[in-house]
């Protein structure tokens, strides 16, 4: 008789049973756990600092909830919203996807988000919406009762500027008020080497693609107090207001000689590119690339400012045009309550945290912007960016399909620059163009 | 049916089935989205012709046509003559000849994305080498891209940089066909470098000729990466040509219906523009 005849069974079954139990536990929890998918134009695994602060709203919610993944699938900024909705007509679409302002009648009209006001919203305390710095943002984003999305982070078309060159220029940045103050002071910061431009003093982006809103959209609308379409988003763009807009743009380059002629041919993103090289002095941009101009400026990204929106009104700046990126979930997601925790984490005052260090952007919570280390001097231009909304924040009408508006300004521009039309004529089929977008 | 043609078409199906899946199933399908309303890419109520009228009285649409027919004719010429010369000149093996053949070869290669871009920043007075050139020597070479009519010439560049090394390849491929007893034959009988070109070379290439310029053609009608990237179809919609048109009103202004209307059209265009290359093979055989 062998000797583990003699074992009794229960000896043997017993630590066989504990070991398969102890071996289940240590199996992976796919089958339990949640993957939520979402598209965004950043990339967790780059270190500009947007990505880094995503990554670390990313690890921190995965902490908190086990139970939940987030799979980021980086897009390309500028069709995010399209590819959000052609995905959820298609059937495929990610359980968050990030829209930018511009896009945001895209997103209202074509009906593919989820209602956020009774997974994110309606749970909100009255001390909560207190603290918000932007609740316009949230109601901007919100039709017929039903919320859309809510802001990740807000941004507005700002006017970078180089306080080194405006000190060697001996140019006062608080006393660029008009846009003839404008001209004037760029100018004076033009370098011209054997008949060569080596340095524009403005970097206007006039292309017709992937633009936004340009100096000529800025000054129509300083004199229009902020607007840009009327009732039934109908376009407000061929008047006395728009010709001297347009024709204030076309000066730069036509008259001026501050702007390149080939600012036709530029994007927001060469323009930037530009400004980083030192190849321009000034340039509007989304104030979200502070710190990516920070990072990567030529000439030392400390010297960079923001310069008040100069207009034809000496006593009040131009508008701070408020966009932003803003999160919407689909309204096929199948983890819609995983996904709204995730929302309002990233939304939220300590997603907002993060998004403020390492991210660079305002915060839209006032306590956030009460923590002590946001008292540092380091933080002062979100300071000041957040008191320039607070002064001449302006929000288009989400439902109007503004997002190629700009492009007609532009190519209005192009047309007046070019002595093609004269100025009221353009504006008249920029405005066609943009009525039979509506 | 022969036993020899049934078990033929055995071989054909999974070619057919391909063929109708990425070119007749689209194509069907585009046809209907051209008769509907689609906003936000939601289908809408029929509008029967109403897109492609909408879309045939709309001038910018018009100028479009004009910019697609301007650029795709020139662009073919002068693609089509560098190619040829290319060929003729690379056509004998040896190790300068295939170096240089690899040269002329690297714009092809290249992402047309890239190049486009490459060539972007080249043309650029403010920052490539027209602002190194005027800079450096003192020229005064306009603003390329911010002028019409330079705009488009910088496109049609464009397109010889890149395209000729492939009608380079195709015509030599059709030279390496001709026997070089054919012409050894010629010369014996007396014939000089001209007379061999034109009553040897040329009659025999013409196969090669009319498929190089019928993919040419067909290419630069319906290429949107060039507009999109060099030009951005400025300034003044002076290089804005009808494949870009379709991309804007589509994917930026979100109207698939007149989008596919024009893609319709543009298709029609293709195939005229085809039958009129064919005709005129065709017609000087007969002569």
């Amino acid at each position: 008789m062998s000797i583990y005849s003699r074992i009794p069974s229960r000896l043997v079954r017993a630590p066989l049973a504990a070991l398969f139990m102890a071996g289940c536990t240590l199996l992976p929890h796919g089958a339990s756990a949640q993957e939520l998918t979402m598209w965004t134009f950043l990339n967790p695994t780059a270190d500009s600092p947007r990505d880094v602060a995503l990554k670390q709203i990313i690890e921190k919610f995965e902490a908190r909830n086990p139970g939940v993944k987030i799979k980021v699938e980086n897009q390309v900024w500028f069709t995010l919203a399209e590819k959000f909705v052609m995905a959820h007509r298609a059937r495929s679409a990610p359980d968050i996807g990030w829209v930018n302002g511009e896009n945001m009648g895209l997103l209202i009209n074509s009906n593919v988000a989820e209602d956020l006001g009774p997974l994110i919203t309606s749970k909100w305390t009255p001390a909560m919406r207190r603290d918000q710095v932007l609740p316009q943002a949230n109601e901007w984003l919100k039709k017929d009762g039903k919320q859309h999305a809510l802001p990740i982070m807000a941004l507005s078309i700002v006017l970078f500027y180089r306080r080194d060159l405006f000190r060697e220029a001996g140019v006062d940045p608080a006393r660029v008020k008009t846009w003839d103050d404008y001209a004037a002071a760029v100018a004076k910061m033009q370098v011209v080497r054997n008949g060569q431009v080596e340095r524009w003093g403005s970097g206007l982006h006039l292309s017709t693609d992937k633009t936004t809103m340009s100096f000529g959209a800025n000054a129509l609308m300083a004199a229009q107090n902020g607007k840009l379409f009327g009732a039934d988003c109908a376009p407000l763009l061929a008047n006395a207001n728009g010709v001297k807009a347009i024709e204030m743009q076309a000066d730069l380059i036509r008259k001026y000689k501050v702007a390149s002629p080939e600012s036709f041919a530029y994007t927001l993103d060469d323009v930037i590119d530009q400004f980083i090289a030192g190849k321009v002095a000034t340039a509007s941009s989304g104030n979200g690339r502070f710190g990516n101009v920070v990072q990567k400026a030529a000439w030392g990204g400390k010297e960079l400012g923001i310069l008040p929106w100069p207009s034809f009104d000496r006593t009040k700046p131009g508008p701070q045009l408020m966009s932003g990126w803003f999160a919407a979930i689909s309204k096929d997601s199948k983890h819609k309550e995983a996904a709204a925790r995730f929302v309002a984490f990233m939304t939220g005052p300590e997603g907002m945290e993060l998004w403020t260090e390492p991210g660079g952007q305002v915060p839209l919570f006032q306590s956030v912007f009460d923590k002590p280390q946001f008292k540092d001097a380091r933080y002062d231009y979100l300071r000041d960016l957040a008191k320039l909304w607070a002064q001449s924040e302006v929000w288009l009408p989400a439902e109007c399909n503004a997002s190629r508006t700009f492009v007609d300004l532009n190519t209005a521009t192009q047309r007046v620059v070019l002595g093609k039309e004269p100025p009221l004529k353009a504006l008249q089929e920029a405005e066609a163009a943009t009525k039979a977008r509506q | 049916m022969i036993e020899g043609s049934r078990s033929a078409y055995k071989y054909l199906w999974p070619a057919l089935a391909l063929e109708a899946s990425f070119v007749f199933a689209p194509l069907v399908l585009s046809i209907y989205y051209s008769l509907h309303k689609v906003r936000y890419f939601e289908l809408g109520a029929v509008v029967w012709l109403g897109n492609y009228l909408d879309v045939l009285s709309h001038p910018v649409f018009l100028n479009s046509l004009l910019v697609t027919l301007a650029f795709s004719l020139t662009a073919l010429f002068f693609t089509f003559v560098t190619g040829f010369g290319l060929a003729l000149f690379l056509n004998r093996d040896g190790p300068g000849n295939v170096l240089l053949r690899t040269v002329v070869l690297i714009p092809y290669v290249i992402a047309m994305l890239v190049g486009s871009m490459l060539l972007k920043w080249l043309f650029s007075a403010d920052a490539g080498l027209i602002a190194m050139a005027n800079a450096y020597f003192r020229l005064s070479i306009p603003t390329i891209l911010a002028d019409p009519t330079y705009a488009m010439a910088a496109l049609v560049a464009n397109a010889i940089w890149r395209d000729s090394a492939f009608a380079m390849i195709m015509l030599m491929a059709g030279l390496k066909s001709i026997s070089p007893s054919l012409i050894a034959a010629a010369r014996i009988d007396g014939a000089n470098q001209w007379m061999i070109f034109r009553r040897i070379i040329l009659p025999l290439l013409k196969p090669a000729m009319l498929i190089t310029m019928v993919r040419l053609l067909l290419h630069f009608a319906n290429v949107l990466t060039f507009p999109l990237i060099l030009t951005g179809g400025g300034p003044n919609n002076a290089t804005d040509t009808v494949a870009l048109r379709i991309f804007r009103v589509g994917f930026e202004d979100y109207d698939l219906g007149r989008a596919n209307a024009m893609a319709i059209l543009l298709c029609i265009f293709n195939v005229c523009a085809v039958m009129l290359l064919l005709a005129a093979f065709r017609k000087r055989k007969a002569t």
